[in-house]
């Protein structure tokens, strides 16, 4: 777009375009942030106070802390969403080779099997789930929270097309020198798919992180909940007003992990979320 | 009080002899599973009857949980649906109708109690009995038993000029005027602190409102013996009105607002009608300056009823085994004379003589006399559905403006069909 | 070209894929089935299940709450669809014009995307409060100190169709900018050679091109729109809203379910919501293979 590599021309009428836009895009996020550091009644004072006039460091987490677990919370979605990264990027990896890499009978069935599962809403599978742990009696257990949702058929699909990009020769290569089929997973495969597998753990990170529906169902324990639901005892307490700085520093701590994915592999997140979207 | 006393021990003493009789006569090693829902000051008596009752009964082992109130109910289904059901359960009357259609709720076992007849058991309760009675037959034992009546906030009152002896209003058509006087606003009329309001958003106090009021005019949500729909009514409409005319019309209070109880609590309400006798102790810690008024009637009123009454029954599993419901019986004749130390360490209620002698003070008798003549509302299989298409109704005509001529007729309809189902299921399971 | 002699080989691409093979079928692919099969019974978990063949379905055309959520499960996809279409759209134009602080205003604009769903639904909750922020700049200078945002029942879907526009927003529009960055320079370089204006350009060479992008970003949107939940449940402050204005199919799932425990009902609805799903992913092949 540009000519040369100078600095970008500066035309007024487009920046203050986007400067009206971007100030308003991030202002409930600035109030979230602000409001994490007002004592509770200045949060709701009106005219709106743009920066805590009485700053208080940490007294909104504390009291968020003391009213609800919420380190058990930030434990357990951690739990949840690594648990999720990891078995997902592993297991899509190895299977995205196996489809792309191999010709065994079935090869087309079974793919088509998988990504068929990416158009199921989870809405459909929300009762029937539920009554099937509960047969396993994994109900409000952590196996209930987190097996039904480990493997994701996207990291397959995604990871599927950039196997198939990898040289055969390679391939061919490690098994003249004896290397078995895992092997050459492990050591030759994984390594040439780094930034796609982390791509790939950077949208499922921020998929499990947000997800809420199955452990809404699924726990009862309070110290069994994660984040997002446990976000919901601040803003509708029962039989009790809402705490709005509790509820604000509370999402603060909801939204760094994802803010600091963001600020140190953007490149990545930003590949990663278009990945997600182009998979028509 | 002397007398009081040895009555109360008297009363102790005879329950602990029947149990240890009972105990002697059934051998066998026993587990009882028990599940109580929250409520904190009540758990460390409950946890020491467990151990007088282990004590007492060496082969009766006793394993007691507490769940969170807002999952009880849930914990509860899913654990029936699963077999793995506590032995004993307490739940509220609202919820105990789904129990009796699924046949979770064994019938009270007298002799295991230790009860000559049933004539006892109501000379002990009363009215408190007839959340819990089916088919003529009782499934359990009130551990608690409610009413609502009004609490004034003494000093919002007082600023008013008003006196809450004096100037409470004896019917619901003078109270708008009354509660304007006590609402204070902002220069756009809209309620900075309100007089008095109903409490919208909590479901629970709104049903045992809101179904007293309609029965108060003799009408009702639900016909109990034909399992019908009875809103559509002139009457019931007339009723409805006066609701929403509160929030539409005298802009006194509306479902978009606080729930009354938390802004009473506050120090942000001059009256609320949706405290039982357990609230004495909560306004005492929130410093509220308080009388106890009984709610207003109607006045038509036919009947004279205050603001529902509802109860916490303690039943059994019917699904246990015949050996674990007789020793759960035992223990909820045990617990259950327990109640004059329930109440004085947990303000639970229930209207049996000596815990009744107990509570003399003026605010308390209020609400005596007003259980005595409390109602209460209409047990319906399908509570929550009921109870919200009720809400979704009042929203509809009160924030969406809809007129009640148009939604109550629709709203009769809904609660019809949910009953219908559940009345075709339980035909269809042969009940 | 080494030709593969050893078939054995590739007997390991099936332990490969087995894993999640396996998994599916368990936690996918049998719960679907399992789900078609509860919609036929009536359950409640304290009684066994009983057949009631279609009845569900049959019973859900009179069903006031299924046609409310219907209706504004509709209403909230047109919303979260077309607008946040053309203003995506209308954004990506803007940021991938140069001009000095474009990166830094980009990165502000992006970042209602970072904070998980509940996250937005409970800020605009605060926000939306009927004597809150949001009534003081939009009616503060006129005295006006009330505004029920999310308890009347007009408003109360508006502001879920607002809040959920202002959260993707940013994310279509880098779609939009991933599709305008494929535009082949030459075409726009011999456009502008032959006197285009930048509109011209736009509607000449631009369009044309994102059409693939542009089928994708309808399809996604309305997708994510239908199975619209967690916005619903944590901003209302009782989910459903003012006289069920916002209860959503996906909301009706978990009330059928899990709070009236009509387990069969829940499984209905759900099922009529795949199947909405489904046409719209067919819609969407259809375009695209035009498009190709």
């Amino acid at each position: 777009m540009f000519a040369d590599f100078d600095k970008p021309p500066f035309r007024p009428l487009l920046f203050m375009a986007a400067l009206l836009l971007a100030v308003v895009w991030a202002f409930p996020i600035y109030f979230m942030v602000t409001s994490a550091f007002k004592a509770e009644p200045e949060i709701m004072a009106l005219p709106i106070h743009w920066w805590p006039q009485d700053f208080q460091w940490l007294g909104r987490f504390r009291e968020a802390a003391d009213f609800a677990p919420l380190w058990w919370y930030f434990f357990n979605s951690s739990l949840f969403a690594v648990t999720h990264v990891v078995i997902t990027v592993f297991f899509g990896a190895l299977a995205g080779f196996g489809f792309a890499k191999y010709d065994f009978p079935g090869r087309t069935l079974l793919f088509y099997f998988v990504i068929c599962t990416l158009m199921i809403p989870f809405q459909i599978l929300v009762v029937p789930l539920f009554i099937e742990i509960r047969l396993f009696g994994w109900e409000n257990t952590y196996a209930g929270l987190v097996i039904p949702g480990l493997m994701h058929a996207f990291g397959v699909f995604m990871m599927r097309q950039y196997a198939a990009d990898l040289p055969d020769e390679l391939l061919e290569a490690g098994r003249i020198d004896g290397a078995s089929e895992f092997y050459l997973f492990l050591r030759i495969v994984l390594p040439l798919l780094t930034p796609a597998l982390t791509s790939l753990a950077i949208i499922i990170f921020i998929w499990s992180w947000g997800a809420f529906l199955w452990p809404l169902v699924v726990v009862q324990d309070r110290e069994l909940n994660v984040l997002s639901v446990g976000l919901t005892n601040y803003s509708q307490p029962y039989q009790q007003v809402p705490m709005w700085g509790a509820a604000m520093a509370a999402s603060t701590i909801a939204t760094i992990p994802i803010a600091c994915l963001f600020a140190f592999f953007q490149r990545y997140f930003i590949k990663g979320l278009t990945a997600a979207a182009i998979k028509g | 009080m002397t007398l009081r006393r040895l009555a109360f021990a008297f009363a102790v003493g005879v329950a602990v002899q029947v149990v240890v009789g009972l105990g002697g006569a059934a051998a066998q090693q026993v587990t009882l599973k028990v599940w109580m829902h929250e409520h904190p000051p009540r758990i460390p008596i409950d946890k020491a009857i467990v151990a007088e009752f282990e004590k007492a009964n060496p082969n009766i082992k006793i394993q007691y949980d507490v769940l969170g109130v807002a999952e009880y109910s849930t914990k509860l289904l899913t654990a029936f649906a699963s077999g793995s059901g506590p032995d004993i359960f307490n739940q509220t009357s609202a919820l105990v109708a789904q129990y009796f259609t699924s046949r979770i709720m064994a019938p009270v076992d007298l002799a295991a109690m230790g009860h000559a007849n049933e004539k006892v058991l109501q000379d002990l309760y009363g009215s408190g009995l007839d959340g819990i009675r089916f088919g003529g037959r009782l499934y359990g034992i009130p551990t608690e038993v409610s009413n609502y009546a009004c609490y004034t906030n003494n000093t919002i009152w007082k600023e008013a000029g008003l006196d809450p002896m004096k100037d409470f209003p004896r019917t619901w058509e003078e109270f708008p005027a009354i509660a304007e006087k006590l609402t204070q606003r902002d220069a756009n009329g809209v309620p900075r602190r309100r007089g008095f309001d109903f409490n919208w958003p909590s479901a629970g106090a709104f049903w045992n409102s809101f179904n007293a009021l309609l029965q108060q005019r003799g009408g009702t949500l639900v016909d109990e013996a034909t399992y019908k729909a009875a809103l559509d009514t002139p009457t019931n409409h007339r009723t409805f009105q006066y609701l929403i005319d509160w929030a539409a019309k005298h802009r006194l209070g509306g479902p978009q607002y606080t729930d009354s109880r938390t802004d009473f609590l506050g120090g942000k309400l001059g009256t609320d009608c949706t405290f039982g006798i357990w609230g004495i102790p909560q306004m005492h810690d929130a410093k509220i300056d308080f009388t106890v008024r009984p709610a207003p009637r109607f006045a038509d009123a036919t009947s004279d009823n205050g603001m529902n009454a509802y109860a916490y029954y303690m039943m059994v599993n019917a699904r246990s085994s015949t050996a674990v419901q007789k020793a759960a019986w035992a223990y909820v004749r045990y617990y259950s004379d327990q109640a004059e130390r329930l109440f004085a360490g947990s303000g639970l209620f229930v209207p049996r003589p000596e815990v009744a002698a107990r509570a003399i003070d003026a605010n308390s008798r209020v609400f005596l006399d007003e259980l005595k003549k409390a109602k209460f509302p209409p047990r319906v299989v399908g509570y929550s559905q009921v109870l919200d298409a009720v809400m979704r109704g009042r929203d509809r005509m009160i924030q969406g403006g809809e007129p009640a001529a148009k939604v109550l007729p629709e709203l009769n309809k809904d609660i019809d069909v949910i009953l219908q189902r559940e009345r075709a299921r339980a035909e269809a399971l042969n009940r | 070209m080494l030709k593969r002699t050893r078939l054995g080989r590739h007997w390991w691409g099936l332990v490969f894929v087995l894993p999640v093979v396996l998994f599916f079928a368990v936690f996918s692919v049998f719960p679907v089935l399992f789900g078609f099969a509860i919609s036929l019974t009536d359950y409640n978990l304290l009684d066994e299940p009983f057949y009631v063949g279609f009845d569900n379905y049959r019973n859900l055309l009179d069903d006031r709450l299924f046609l409310t959520a219907f209706k504004n499960t509709l209403v909230f996809v047109f919303g979260a669809t077309l607008p946040v279409w053309i203003l995506s759209l209308a954004v990506a134009v803007l940021f991938d014009q140069a001009f000095r602080g474009r990166e830094f205003l980009k990165t502000l604009f992006f970042l209602p995307v970072l904070p998980p769903v509940v996250v937005v639904a409970v800020i605009w909750r605060l926000l939306l409060h009927p004597n809150g922020v949001m009534t003081w700049f939009a009616g503060g200078h006129q005295g006006i100190t009330e505004i029920p945002w999310l308890a009347n029942t007009t408003l109360a879907p508006l502001a879920m169709i607002v809040v959920h526009d202002w959260a993707v927003i940013p994310f279509f529009m880098v779609i939009w900018l991933a599709g305008l960055a494929g535009v082949p320079r030459e075409l726009r370089e011999a456009a502008r050679l032959d006197g285009a204006s930048s509109w011209q350009m736009f509607w000449h060479i631009d369009l044309p091109q994102l059409r693939a992008t542009a089928v994708l970003v309808a399809a996604l949107s309305s997708i994510n729109a239908f199975q619209t939940f967690t916005l619903q449940y944590a901003m209302a402050p009782d989910p459903g809203g003012p006289a069920n204005s916002t209860l959503v199919l996906g909301l009706l799932v978990l009330k059928y379910g899990f709070q009236y425990f009509r387990m069969g009902d829940a499984a209905a609805v759900s099922v009529v919501m795949f199947a909405m799903i489904l046409v719209v992913t067919a819609i969407q092949l259809g375009f695209n293979r035009r498009v190709r």
